[in-house]
């Protein structure tokens, strides 16, 4: 610059003082509202960045609350299994009756069963506590009901006269029925002849009586050999055959038979009058004839499934048998398919989970399904400790069950009188499966004290999460205190000095030394 | 030697005394505006004065002095090339500003730093309320966590649709802003155009009319702020060989593409200048049944295809025309070349300054510019205004809304996940017999525990006793006929009576075997489905969901009244047999869809028949909230641009004005030493007149006495 005007400095001067007073208002700014930045546009990144974390913090908030929420419904759940687990408990068996395992050890060793009355109710009373406590509540949601905490999970229907406890509707003991099978189809029977029928529509239960087909003893053109009265071996066509050779009768060598003395006594042919020779050559041992009265066949024939015609024969094994016509091992096909059905239903509800998020990242996968390692099941089914479904003996696996069991067989044997030794084992066996079931119980009960503790862990990681992340955005947003008070002092020392060269800004010129 | 002159002298001492006299004045005129504004330093032209022409008896030896010095005129002191500098600068301080201070009241809606509950923000917190209330929901969905989520949702709408209000009255204002500051920019054209005129009118009378000189830089100066110029002077022939000067603006040559001419509009030709306006062109007709035939509406809002009687309306790029230079009596300039170029029509980038500033914040899309945006601005996709904004808070409540519509309006599956079609959607349903007696299918007995059951005459209910018909009778269905087991039949016949009155039935086995389906059929469901339905419609009365945008969103009204609540699941489990009353899968989905990380496309926003859609590919990738906040990053670090941009350029516009002072500005030390110059110049000619009269008393009255 040739000339330094005075407008010139003034106008120099005047906005330097505002450059000046504008550093030391920003440098207030900061000061007052301890933030180091106030907009977007004064630290975009720092800014974004801020939001991003209080939005994390926001959510872990939000995750604590959820997974706080959920450890209370545990601990509510852990009362309700802790009472439970005391009432099946095992290790006190037999020195008192107030849990399960001691009141059905006293009933078996009660064989006369004067007690047992008592006992039985005793049994009741347990059970329906079971069931008491799988039907409570935390807050407005039943604990044990899976998926449907707004709707009483178990219920006690009584069906034909007992007892059956129905999880969500669906009957606790449910299963696949175990039907007879041949070459892994299941045996279909006609409802109405009782017929083996491929298009028949009812099945037969594998627990339906089986005959092993018997086998004969043939001669040379494949017919049964058979006996007279006399014990003489005759065609099946003589009238007077009447029982059966069969198969599997003792034969000796013809050397080893001494004709003179007939010894030892071997079946004679009733045609030629000497010794029956079989097909072989052998002869068959009189004494040690096995065989099988026509009567009693033609009865076993009359009594067995036929596929219309002849009796059905089922191969098991490289075994032959005969289908035993019972009516009570037929399952019609609306029996199966319901039983069918509630299994299915069964294993559907155990494996219903409710996903909630606790802050594991909850996040769902390309198909929108959540990835399950994101969210938290907290899905608590009663029936997960209680037991469901039925062993492969048939019988109950669920808790409620075996003891209403328990309690039919003990009330089937009159007060006083004595097991009999088939009710006395199907007792026993039935106290070794509530064991089992009790084994599982506190299984399952110690999973979920995991689970319990799992979410007390998660709770204490949120809480550090939110300390974390308060401390990160605050180190963003946040001013240091000495800096800022440093910056405003500065800044105020600065606007301070700019004023005082104001004063002289207008120097003397050569105006002030004219006389 | 040739004669001088007696009194010649004389008048070389009066030209000093007068020369002195006039520098001094000029000097005190200089003084006197230090502190004018705009004022420029004025010079007295000083010339030796010597008279011209030899005399009759001129000698060869005769030597010529001048007669004194002669004030030809006061100039004042400019740098014309400072003055270009300073106008540039000007055009590009009033640019920015305009610039920053409309992103800046951009920003005072839409930054939430530092507001809300804890700092946390405002629309950015609301989201995570959402998330918060959702998260309860699918721990517990009952009613009354539905309504926590419809709470929450409620405020985030409001905040959508404040903030689109608070834009659109930010567009509102500036859109009386750009009309103001157009009417400044023609007042100070007319300005200019009569200073034109006074200063010619001056010149012609041989005034060099200083003062209104400083008047017209001043107006220059401020019409630089607002739009880049080009100012020339010429000199125009007033005719008897006298010429004047002729001041000429221009547009500077803005636009980038080297096609456009108009970019270098005369506005000011001497005593004619031109007037800025605003484009007006036809109201279109938007209906799509009538577009296509009739493009106008007229001022009655009738479909119209005659441009004449269409509506006017200002043009949505708020295009400015430039009118023919016309002078202060309205006659237009007489330039035919000139004249025949007007009106003309502006391009979008003909302009740079404060007026282009504002159009930008008008009409700049950025991301969401049509192919007829970047046709008239190649750089139209990074430019970013209000618009821009509007739109990009559009499309957030838009994805917004059709994520939570969508994923409320699902199809049912059932337990294995299979969607529920029409003939999947069916039970097996319990029996009742001719009395309405149900089947327990537990226990097998009907409700009066002893009838038989006949395939022939047995009529189905739903499982919890309720009658259902069959598609042929669709007036059955689960809501309307009740019967339960035990149930009243003559509160039942009132019903059915009531719902058929002509129909005749006078039992309630009556009305089941005209209805009801037969053994082995099954029945739809309508009981248990879930009912879903838009949560969000673009009026809080009805349930419309579509042209959803941040000032519109709303509650949708079934929402609101309950009718349709989150649809926590949407498994029917077994036909609707088994409940699953507290599974909130649904709700997961929409939890996750809060983080989710979605794709923000321009084109979404386009009208489906446009032939004009955006060019931006993808505007963002990311969360709702990462969406919010991507916009006020760009806001944000477009703030932070201007800004820098605007320090810097304000800085040279200072250090420019400076230096124009350091040629044009008064300084004290300068005026002081020209007063005491002239001073002693008017004391030395006084004495010189002093001396003079001395020697001419010498020779008048004491010459010639010798010898006496």
């Amino acid at each position: 610059m040739i000339r330094a005007t005075t407008g010139g400095v003034l106008r120099s001067y005047r906005s330097n003082l505002m450059k000046s007073f504008v550093s030391m208002n920003s440098a207030r700014d900061t000061m007052l509202t301890q933030r180091n930045f106030n907009s977007y546009a004064e630290d975009p990144a720092s800014a974004a960045k801020a939001f991003r974390l209080r939005k994390s913090r926001m959510a872990v908030e939000s995750q604590y609350d959820v997974c706080s929420e959920t450890y209370h419904k545990y601990q509510s759940a852990f009362s309700c299994l802790d009472t439970i687990s005391k009432l099946i408990d095992t290790e006190n068996g037999g020195t008192q009756l107030s849990t399960l395992k001691s009141t059905t050890l006293k009933m078996l060793n009660d064989p006369t069963g004067d007690a047992r009355t008592q006992l039985t109710k005793a049994l009741d009373q347990m059970s329906e506590t079971i069931v008491q406590n799988l039907n409570q509540k935390y807050g407005d949601n039943f604990i044990f009901a899976g998926a449907d905490g707004h709707n009483v999970p178990f219920e006690v229907k009584t069906v034909d006269g007992k007892n059956q406890l129905y999880y969500r509707g669906v009957p606790v003991d449910s299963s696949v029925p175990c039907v007879l099978q041949k070459d892994g189809s299941p045996i279909m029977v006609d409802a109405a002849t009782g017929n083996i029928d491929p298009a028949g529509t009812s099945y037969l239960s594998a627990d339906a009586k089986l005959y092993e087909v018997p086998k004969w003893m043939e001669d040379a053109n494949g017919d049964p050999i058979m006996l007279d009265a006399n014990n003489e071996v005759v065609p099946a066509t003589d009238p007077g055959a009447v029982a059966y050779l069969k198969a599997d009768t003792d034969t000796i060598d013809p050397s080893k038979y001494d004709p003179t003395n007939n010894d030892p006594a071997v079946l004679m042919d009733q045609a030629t009058g000497q010794p029956f020779t079989t097909v072989d050559g052998k002869y068959v041992l009189a004494g040690r004839a096995d065989t099988m009265s026509k009567t009693s066949h033609d009865a076993l024939i009359q009594s067995v499934r036929t596929d219309g015609t002849d009796p059905y024969v089922l191969e098991l094994d490289g075994t032959e048998y005969y289908i035993k016509n019972d009516e009570d091992d037929v399952i019609t096909e609306a029996e199966y398919d319901a039983a069918v059905d509630s299994a299915r239903r069964l294993e559907y509800l155990m494996n219903e989970k409710q996903y909630v998020d606790i802050g594991l990242g909850f996040q769902e996968d390309d198909d929108n399904k959540l990835i399950e390692s994101s969210g938290y099941n907290a899905a608590l089914h009663g029936l997960t400790f209680i037991g469901f479904g039925e062993d492969a003996d048939g019988d109950p696996k669920n808790i409620y069950s075996i003891v209403q069991r328990l309690k039919e067989i003990s009330n089937s044997v009159d007060e006083g009188e004595s097991w009999s030794a088939e009710t006395y084992d199907e007792f026993k066996g039935l106290v070794q499966k509530l064991e089992t079931a009790a084994s599982n119980f506190k299984t399952e009960f110690t999973n979920m004290d995991a689970g319990t503790t799992k979410l007390k862990n998660n709770m204490e990681l949120l809480e550090d999460n939110h300390y974390n992340l308060q401390e990160q955005y605050s180190e963003l947003e946040d001013v240091n205190m000495a800096d800022s008070i440093t910056s405003f002092i500065w800044a105020q020392y600065c606007y301070n000095a700019a004023l005082k060269v104001g004063n002289s800004v207008l120097s003397e010129s050569l105006m002030d030394f004219l006389r | 030697m040739g004669t001088i002159g007696t009194f010649d002298s004389f008048t070389t001492a009066r030209l000093g005394i007068y020369a002195a006299q006039h520098g001094l004045r000029v000097t005190g005129n200089n003084i006197s505006n230090l502190n004018t504004d705009r004022y420029t330093r004025q010079r007295v032209d000083q010339k030796s004065f010597k008279t011209g022409g030899n005399d009759m008896y001129r000698s060869i030896f005769d030597n010529h002095v001048g007669n004194g010095a002669l004030v030809t005129g006061i100039n004042q002191v400019r740098d014309p090339y400072l003055d270009i500098r300073y106008r540039n600068t000007a055009s590009d301080v009033g640019y920015t500003q305009t610039m920053l201070n409309g992103l800046k009241e951009i920003a005072d809606t839409l930054d939430e730093v530092g507001k809300g509950s804890g700092e946390d923000g405002l629309l950015y917190a609301q989201l995570q309320d959402l998330a918060d209330s959702l998260r309860r929901l699918d721990a517990d969905p009952t009613k009354s966590n539905d309504t926590l989520v419809r709470t929450s949702a409620a405020a985030l709408v409001k905040l959508f649709n404040t903030y689109a209000s608070k834009l659109d009255t930010l567009r509102e204002n500036t859109i009386d802003d750009f009309k103001q500051k157009v009417s400044s920019v023609n007042e100070i054209l007319t300005n200019i155009r009569n200073l034109n005129e006074s200063i010619r009118k001056s010149e012609i009378h041989g005034d060099n009319a200083l003062e209104m000189r400083d008047e017209r830089n001043r107006q220059i100066d401020e019409l630089s702020e607002y739009m880049h110029i080009k100012v020339e002077y010429s000199m125009e022939d007033v005719g008897a060989g006298k010429q004047v000067e002729k001041l000429t603006i221009s547009l500077g040559d803005a636009n980038p593409d080297p096609n456009s001419d108009t970019d270098e509009t005369v506005l000011i030709d001497g005593i004619y200048g031109s007037q800025f306006s605003i484009r007006k062109v036809p109201v279109p007709n938007t209906d799509p049944a009538t577009n296509a035939t009739h493009p106008y509406l007229d001022k009655g809002g009738n479909p119209t295809d005659d441009p004449d009687l269409a509506d006017m309306m200002d043009s949505p790029n708020f295009d400015l025309d430039v009118s023919v230079p016309v002078d202060s009596k309205g006659r237009q300039t007489p330039n035919a070349e000139l004249r025949q170029k007007y009106p003309v029509e502006l391009a979008d980038n003909d302009l740079h300054g404060g007026l282009q500033a504002i159009r930008e914040l008008l009409t700049e899309k950025g991301e969401f510019s049509t192919q007829s945006d970047v046709d008239g601005d190649i750089n139209a996709t990074t430019k970013r205004g209000i618009p821009y904004y509007q739109k990009s808070l559009d499309l957030l409540a838009k994805k917004f809304a059709e994520a939570y519509n969508e994923l409320n309006q699902g199809t049912p599956v059932d337990e294995n996940g299979d969607p529920i079609t029409a003939s999947s959607l069916t039970k097996r349903l319990p029996v009742v017999n001719d009395a309405g007696h149900v089947l327990d299918p537990v226990t097998g007995l009907y409700s009066d525990q002893g009838w038989t059951l006949d395939p022939a005459t047995n009529y189905y209910v739903d499982k919890d006793g309720f009658f259902v018909g069959n598609p042929d009778h669709p007036v059955c269905n689960l809501d309307e006929v009740k019967i339960k087991p035990g149930y009243d039949e003559a509160a039942t016949m009132a019903e059915i009576n009531a719902k058929y009155p002509n129909s005749g039935y006078t039992t309630v086995a009556d009305f089941l075997k005209a209805h009801a389906v037969k053994p082995g059929d099954t029945a739809a469901v309508t009981k248990d489905i879930p009912k879903g339905g838009v949560l969000f419609s673009n009026n809080g009365n009805g349930d419309d969901a579509e042209g959803i945008t941040a000032a519109n969103i709303s509650i949708a009204h079934s929402w609101s009244t309950g009718d349709v609540h989150v649809v926590p699941t949407w498994t029917i489990l077994f036909g609707g047999e088994v409940t699953n009353s507290t599974q909130g899968d649904n709700i997961g989905h929409m939890l996750s869809k809060i983080n989710e990380s979605l794709t923000y496309d321009p084109k979404e926003l386009d009208d489906p028949n446009t032939t004009d859609p955006a060019v931006g590919k993808k505007l963002f990738q990311g969360s709702f909230n990462d969406m919010y906040s991507n916009m006020c990053t760009v806001l944000g670090n477009d703030q932070r641009v201007s800004n820098v941009q605007l320090n810097t350029h304000y800085t040279s516009l200072i250090e420019l004005d400076t230096s124009r002072d350091g040629v044009s500005g008064v300084d004290l030390n300068d005026e002081a030493m020209n007063m005491m110059q002239f001073q002693k110049a008017y004391s030395a000619a006084c004495r010189l007149m002093t001396a003079i009269d001395e020697v001419i008393d010498r020779l008048i009255n004491n010459t010639g006495l010798a010898g006496r």
